[in-house]
């Protein structure tokens, strides 16, 4: 939920037209899911 | 020869009325779009940004209450608090309804409790982008 509100802002920021906001927000949504998973992989090691 | 007696000034166009009214109105579309996310791109007639910023900050400051995140108040003994006041605070109208969407309180006890109050401060952030994006459309610097 965080990453989809705040791609959404930073979409409406980052770009002008329709097309170019719908993918920077994809973009940007996918980028926080694989960076967010990334990193609690990285933890990981230190939970146990 | 070149007539060198001319004064610098001549020639040049004196400042655009409305380059001054933007600039009068800039600052009172910031404090509107503080007050109401979006309400100042909605003043600006820039309505997908103002649907797109109101539809950001009031879904994470929402998420954030019902999670029951921690609101921090206006005076706060530690610094971390003052901070997350700041942040809470820039979310306008989100910030001053925190008791009407969290009746019941901050539960930070548990996880879910922590994340609404990253929630909280974050829909402050966002919607401090959102003002800026405003104050700057309003100042012509932006289009």
């Amino acid at each position: 939920m965080f990453a989809l509100f705040v791609s959404l802002a930073l979409g409406f920021l980052a770009r002008r037209t329709f097309a170019r906001r719908v993918c920077y927000v994809l973009w940007s949504f996918a980028l926080f899911v694989l960076v967010s998973i990334a990193i609690a992989w990285l933890m990981y090691p230190f939970s146990r | 020869m070149n007539d060198t007696t001319a004064t610098p000034n001549e020639g040049s166009a004196p400042p655009a009325k409305h380059t001054v009214l933007m600039h009068t109105i800039a600052p009172a579309i910031a404090v509107v779009a503080w007050f109401v996310p979006g309400l100042g791109h909605l003043l600006l007639r820039r309505w997908p940004r103002a649907l797109a910023f109101f539809v950001a900050v009031g879904g994470l400051a929402v998420s954030g209450y019902l999670m029951r995140g921690n609101v921090f108040a206006p005076r706060s003994p530690d610094p971390f608090g003052t901070l997350g006041f700041i942040a809470d605070a820039c979310s306008g109208v989100f910030y001053l309804l925190a008791r009407v969407f969290e009746a019941a309180g901050p539960n930070v006890s548990r996880a879910i409790g922590d994340y609404g109050t990253r929630f909280i401060a974050a829909a402050g952030v966002v919607n401090l982008l959102g003002i800026c994006d405003a104050y700057e459309i309003a100042s012509g610097r932006r289009r």
